[in-house]
């Protein structure tokens, strides 16, 4: 068996869930109530990906819809990331698309998830599925989940792993 | 800045103090050499010299040893710390700092800042689900007015409809009740009887008329009529409208001329009942309210549409009418004249059916003139010769000496036909049910059997397919107050609407025996 571990950053707008989701991811816990980040908060968990334990080391980066450069100093080093967006707020879709961008221009092609969060507020949604059709990412890469009960997260962050393992790129360690 | 030592010395000390640090020195393969300062017991407590870096502080991990990197206000497990790595010749140093309190006070302010933007985007939301429901609100509004003006118009309508009831059918009902007890009183002369009866005769099929008319336009408003387009020949249709109309102008000395233009092709697919039931109301009219001169009817081709024009010598319509006459139940201000005021009323939602329209032309002085527009599609010549059209008869006598069964249960349709079929010549079997008709016809066999619909115990469609399952061949006409589309025709020879005109039953008979 293969042990490898992969830096992860998570990446989107503030009060979209991205705590929630790691919680959730790394703890199968969730909490109603919002608690702000500061700076950075680092957890892990370990996957399986068929034959290939894959230790994530997740940073949970403090919301932003821009990035600041104490924002490219956590992302250094990153294997991958997953945007986070809240369905209920068409903005933070926005936010996510512009945050995908910039990592793009800054750190190139790496590999990355879209996670509109929220999903068990769906009839509340400004984001349509219509409005994945005109977004840079591509749509199996895109995922409707939702910390609150768990909905597609694990699948969302072991697409993100695959994508890390296919595209073997630099900071994968074994 | 070069600080005096004292103040060096102090601000080292209040640095320590707070902020904790810790120094772990690495060697150019990233191993940890030394590990020096405070907290080693908690971050660091399990870690042996000379393991790597990112096992031991894994959020090391992708990171290279080999530039300054600043990683301000990072949450371990243990603690909130700012994360540094020094490059040196001989391999880096990592120093962590506590910043549990700044990362507290920070905390505290962006919290706030987080939840009052919050807020402020949940209001905006709210404003703006509150601007839509408004919107909606408006919507909602504009259209119960617009129904309400629907309604309203319905019951002016309804209105119209009450008091043309009460005035157009009490009149000629009064007139057949009382003209009915003359006829009946004993006393009465051959000379009364005879007025009494014509003057019956004529207030019958006014009413007749009226009921029709009312009829077509329940039906056109229930969407009960269904366009059925198919090839026509259109000089068929104006000469079969010529025949019936032109002896109506007659009787009033009025002329009648019709014209059909060379543009307009020979045959033409549209809705051939649709257009002779428009032109039928509006010859009618135009006959009716015209005391001198003529009528016309000219048929052109304009723009993939048959443009019908009927131009009377009449009265015209008062250009302050002519808007309202399109209504149902508007008569403007003409009363002179009985009538329903349904007649433009129905040929307009007619035309509509085709997708067409009606228009009153407002130049013209001389009299009535309505133009009629309707889409219509050049058919070319058929490959089947059209059925031509029978003749009518001139004179209602019988053609030969044969024996007709009348089936129906209306006594007086059986008296009236009884009556005129034996004027003619004609012998006369009745039956007044469906199982009496089978049983007549096959003991009988007579030449023809006029079968109402509607009867008693067998009806005439069951009767007749029984009696054709027999073997009986000869001519069997149906009798029906509703559309012919609303029953099985396959068995029949023909059929004749309700109310039945006694000179067109005689040349449908004439027809099939002849």
């Amino acid at each position: 068996m293969t042990r490898l571990t992969a830096k992860i950053c998570v990446l989107g707008e503030f009060a979209v869930g991205k705590t929630s989701t790691v919680a959730r991811f790394v703890h199968n816990v969730f909490s109603d109530k919002y608690l702000t980040t500061i700076g950075v908060k680092i957890d892990t968990k370990t996957v399986m990906i068929d034959d290939v334990e894959l230790k994530l080391v997740v940073w949970d980066v403090a919301g932003t819809d821009k990035l600041k450069t104490v924002d490219i100093a956590y992302l250094k080093g990153a294997s991958g990331y997953l945007l986070v967006c809240d369905g209920t707020r068409g903005d933070t879709f926005n936010a996510a698309l512009s945050l995908f961008d910039q990592a793009n221009a800054k750190f190139g092609d790496v590999p990355h998830v879209l996670l509109v969060n929220k999903h068990d507020l769906s009839t509340s949604w400004e984001v349509k599925s219509a409005d994945f059709d005109g977004a840079p990412i591509a749509g199996n890469r895109i995922f409707k989940t939702s910390a609150k009960n768990g909905d597609r997260i694990e699948e969302a962050v072991h697409a993100l792993a695959r994508q890390i393992l296919a595209n073997e790129v630099g900071g994968v360690s074994s | 800045m070069t600080l005096p030592g004292l103040v060096a010395e102090y601000l080292r000390d209040r640095l320590f103090e707070r902020r904790l640090p810790l120094c772990v020195t690495l060697d150019k393969e990233n191993r940890i050499i030394s590990i020096d300062g405070s907290r080693r017991e908690s971050l660091l407590a399990d870690t042996q010299l000379g393991a790597k870096i990112d096992e031991a502080l894994p959020v090391l991990v992708g990171h290279p040893m080999t530039e300054t990197v600043e990683l301000p206000l990072v949450g371990l497990a243990d603690g909130v710390f700012d994360i540094h790595v020094l490059p040196n010749p001989s391999g880096a140093f990592v120093v962590l700092l506590d910043s549990g309190l700044e990362h507290e006070l920070l905390q505290r302010s962006q919290q706030t800042t987080n939840e009052v933007r919050l807020l402020h985007a949940n209001q905006s939301k709210l404003i703006r689900r509150m601007r839509e429901m408004i919107g909606e609100l408006v919507e909602a509004r504009s259209e119960l007015d617009h129904r309400r003006r629907e309604a309203e118009k319905h019951a002016v309508q309804q209105t119209r409809f009450i008091a043309m009831m009460s005035h157009e059918f009490r009149t000629p009902l009064a007139s057949i009740i009382n003209y009915a007890d003359l006829a009946l009183d004993s006393t009465a002369d051959s000379a009364t009887i005879t007025r009494s009866n014509e003057a019956i005769s004529r207030a019958s099929r006014h009413l007749s008329t009226l009921v029709e008319a009312v009829l077509d336009d329940a039906k056109i408003e229930a969407g009960q009529v269904k366009v059925s387009i198919s090839p026509f020949a259109v000089t068929e249709l104006i000469e079969d409208l010529t025949m019936i109309m032109a002896p109506l102008a007659a009787e009033k000395s009025l002329g009648f001329s019709a014209m059909v233009s060379d543009a307009v092709p020979s045959y033409i697919e549209t809705d051939a009942t649709v257009i002779r039931q428009i032109l039928i109301n509006l010859l009618g009219n135009a006959i009716k309210f015209t005391d001198a001169g003529a009528i016309t009817l000219n048929v052109d081709w304009r723009n993939d549409a048959i443009h019908l024009v009927v131009t009377d010598t009449g009265p015209g319509i008062p250009v302050a009418d002519r808007e309202r006459m399109l209504e149902a139940f508007e008569r403007g201000q003409r009363r002179d004249r009985e009538g329903a005021g349904l007649g433009l009323s129905i040929c307009a939602k007619l035309a509509n059916l085709l997708e067409g329209k009606v228009e009153i032309d407002s130049g013209y002085q001389g009299g009535c003139r309505i133009i009629v527009n309707l889409p219509a599609t050049d058919a070319g010549e058929p490959n089947t010769p059209s059925p031509v059209l029978p003749q009518p008869s001139s004179a209602d006598t019988a053609k030969a000496s044969a024996v007709i069964l009348l089936c129906d249960d209306d006594e007086d349709m059986l008296a009236l036909a009884e009556y005129y079929l034996h004027q003619v010549g004609y012998a006369l079997l009745l039956a007044r049910d469906g199982l009496e008709a089978v049983e007549k016809a096959l003991a009988y066999d007579p030449d023809l059997i006029l079968m109402d619909i509607n009867t008693p115990r067998l009806n005439g469609v069951d009767a007749t397919n029984r009696l054709r399952q027999s073997g009986f061949t000869k001519p069997i006409i149906a009798l029906t107050a509703s559309d012919a589309r609303y029953f099985d025709q396959a068995a029949f020879s023909d059929y004749l609407r309700k109310p039945i005109q006694m000179p067109r039953l005689m040349q449908e008979i004439n027809k099939q025996l002849g």
